[in-house]
């Protein structure tokens, strides 16, 4: 594994913008986030939270921006990242064991075609330990709580040994264990110099857990170390009600150009 | 039977028809697990235009032609409406917004409805031609030559082939398909190279099973086997075997029904009448989920559920009188039963340690039901505590609650309680919590 280069920022995103049904989800978005840092993305619902981090990893299409990751293209350094979905962005019924989940965690360094070796079974095994899931691996799937599907996704993300993290609500429905486990560990991650992105709803524990916030509603409102960032002040510029306005407009202006009556 | 595969006549239409099956089942199981179950009718039903215009064109054109070039022409003019279908219904969802299942369901009604108009019209000119292009409709395995397995097989083995080579992206993008994209894995190009391998075996499939009736083949056998297993790779091999028994058994009994009856029967309607009995069959019979077995578990629970709270009843009685000892009048009073159910509670509980017999209608709680009684009462009002407390229920309505719940004891969710609710010692009604002490896992 290459060492990741100290003196890049970890992210770099400028001019970002995405529309989902020609309606602008992420307005013109700059950010530049150094190594290290643990980062609550934060933001109304619709703010674009998720969307962000699917832009940045490139499963929704940009309509404009660039984005660097340690100073590169996501092409280059797509093994570098690891991304966590929401929960319900998957079928919890598909037939795999929570083993098979957290083993595609190793895809990226096998390929399409070579074979799953011992090596990579007792890899996906110790990070079930570490979230404390390796008694479930046999479990189907299906069988698993909110709070163990997100423990497993994450050790499929552990297994990935990425240097930037992205997580989607991971702590969204889960119970208060899983919480102190999933912060531990990213925690954890942090101190090995490890940037993780992880999108949070809950503004109560944002000092606690985070040493860089992002405040999102459309367009970027504020981005830097908590202390200095995470002010009420921001915090009423992006939960206020001065952005719904102007997304209220665009939208009606796109529904009018698409040719519909308003 | 034994004859279907050595009979030079029966041979050719009985393996091809189960070359068919068995792929159609395995590719179909990809839709399922897509959840585009729709997906195969519309595609199924798309196909028939091509093959009538295919047909039509050949028998206008191409008289005197190889017979495997004769056979191909239909798959070749099935495909192409097939993938004219699908990138229809994808301009009606994209551009024209229109829901998916509507969109597939226009694509299935308004190209099949196309096709039969043109067939009847076809009817006085060609009847030979219309003869043949009607038992599209619900498959006919009897013309099928040694030529046709031929063909089936290379394309059964290539399309095998490729799912096994491609199976870890294939299972990647359906499963979770934005954790795929992260990775590097061409979503698109997967979900292409699905609709193409799920493309050729309908349009393989049609010849034995019929375009009103092949979407079955594609469905049935996987959601078949989710009754039995929830390995992918076994749910894969299953349902490819349920398919091929479907097909075998279609041809044998559509071919000894026409014997008897001397009326031709065609293969499709018996396939997938064989093909839903092994649905009801497994929906039956499946270990895990199939219905008799878990009637079976759940009258078990339910009597389990009966024997504790009698023992919870008794260990609350013998620990006020200080004494094991316990006598049938007193028990008939504590707890209301019929009098046989009573002793069928008894023997059961006796069965399991909990409680011996000193003599006639006197019994004694053993050591063993004490503490179990005792493991049972305690979770009951752990449990009224958490539902008080964490779930905002009224301190009246929370013993129905408990007592459903009591009856799930495992150490985990014990422990997790106990931590949870800081290890009370009272509960809502102000009754006290048997401590955790001298617990017993379970036998």
């Amino acid at each position: 594994m290459v060492e990741p280069v100290l003196n890049v920022s970890a992210l770099k995103v400028s001019g970002l913008t995405v529309h989902y049904h020609e309606i602008p989800v992420l307005w013109d978005i700059d950010l530049e986030i150094p190594q290290g840092k643990f980062v609550g993305v934060l933001g109304p619902n619709g703010a674009g939270k998720s969307t962000l981090l699917k832009a940045i990893l490139g499963i929704v299409p940009t309509v404009s921006g660039s984005i660097w990751i340690e100073g590169k293209q996501l092409v280059e350094v797509r093994r570098r990242t690891a991304y966590v979905p929401q929960r319900e962005a998957v079928d919890w019924d598909f037939p795999i064991t929570v083993k098979q989940l957290v083993l595609m965690g190793r895809y990226p360094f096998l390929g399409a075609f070579r074979r799953v070796t011992k090596k990579d079974h007792q890899m996906a095994y110790e990070c079930l330990e570490k979230v404390g899931m390796h008694e479930y691996a046999d479990r189907q799937i299906s069988q698993l709580s909110g709070g163990q599907q997100q423990r497993a996704f994450l050790a499929r993300a552990l297994l990935q040994d990425a240097d930037i993290y992205f997580l989607d609500e991971p702590l969204a429905g889960v119970d208060h264990a899983t919480e102190l486990v999933v912060i531990e560990l990213l925690s954890e991650l942090v101190k090995r110099q490890k940037t993780v992105l992880m999108v949070h709803h809950d503004l109560n524990s944002v000092e606690k857990y985070f040493n860089w916030v992002v405040l999102l509603n459309v367009r970027l409102v504020a981005s830097g170390p908590e202390e200095s960032t995470f002010t009420d002040q921001n915090i009423q510029k992006t939960y206020g009600k001065n952005f719904a306005l102007f997304d209220e407009t665009l939208k009606r202006s796109r529904t009018i150009a698409e040719g519909y009556n308003d | 039977m034994i004859e279907f595969f050595t009979d030079p006549v029966l041979f050719a239409p009985t393996i091809g028809s189960m070359l068919m099956c068995c792929l159609a089942a395995f590719v179909g199981t990809f839709a399922v697990l897509k959840r585009q179950s729709l997906v195969g009718e519309t595609l199924s039903h798309a196909c028939y235009p091509g093959v009538v215009l295919a047909l039509l064109l050949s028998k206008l054109f191409f008289e005197v032609a190889p017979d495997a070039f004769l056979m191909l022409v239909p798959m070749i003019g099935a495909s192409l409406s097939c993938l004219l279908g699908m990138y229809l219904v994808q301009i009606l969802t994209l551009r024209f917004k229109v829901t998916q299942d509507s969109a597939l369901c226009f694509v299935l009604a308004s190209f099949f409805g196309l096709a039969l108009v043109v067939l009847s019209l076809l009817q006085s000119p060609f009847p030979t031609l219309y003869k043949e292009l009607q038992s599209y409709l619900f498959g006919q395995a009897a013309t099928q030559t040694n030529i046709h397995i031929v063909v089936y097989a290379i394309l059964s083995l290539l399309i095998l082939s490729t799912t096994i080579l491609f199976f870890r992206p294939i299972k990647t993008v359906i499963f979770d398909p934005n954790f795929a994209k992260t990775i590097g894995i061409n979503c698109e190009s997967v979900h292409l190279l699905l609709l193409g391998i799920i493309v050729s075996s309908v349009v393989i499939g049609i010849r034995s099973l019929g375009v009103v009736l092949m979407s079955a083949m594609l469905i049935f056998p996987a959601v078949s086997c989710r009754f039995w297993t929830v390995r992918l790779e076994f749910l894969l091999f299953f349902s490819a075997l349920f398919g091929t028994i479907s097909g075998f058994f279609g041809v044998y009994f559509s071919h000894q029904m026409s014997m008897i009856t001397e009326v031709s029967f065609p293969t499709g309607p018996m396939i997938v009448v064989i093909a839903s009995l092994i649905f009801f069959l497994s929906s039956m019979l499946a270990p895990q989920k199939g219905i008799l077995f878990r009637a079976i578990r759940r009258v078990k629970f339910w009597s389990q559920c009966q024997q504790e709270n009698l023992l919870k009843a008794l260990w609350k009685r013998c620990s006020q009188k200080r004494s094991p000892a316990i006598s049938r009048n007193e028990i008939q009073h504590l707890f209301q039963a019929k009098p046989y159910k009573l002793t069928l509670l008894l023997s059961a509980i006796r069965r399991r340690g909990w409680i011996k017999v000193t003599g006639i209608d006197t019994y004694e709680m053993t050591a063993f039901g004490m503490l179990w009684g005792r493991k049972i009462l305690r979770l009951h009002r752990l449990w009224e505590v958490y539902l008080v407390e964490y779930c905002g229920v009224g301190k009246d309505r929370v013993h129905p609650s408990a007592e459903e719940m009591e009856h799930i004891i495992t150490k985990e969710i014990e422990n997790e309680l106990v931590v949870l609710l800081d290890d009370p010692h009272v509960d809502p009604h102000h009754q006290p919590i048997p401590t955790g002490e001298g617990n017993l896992l379970l036998p």
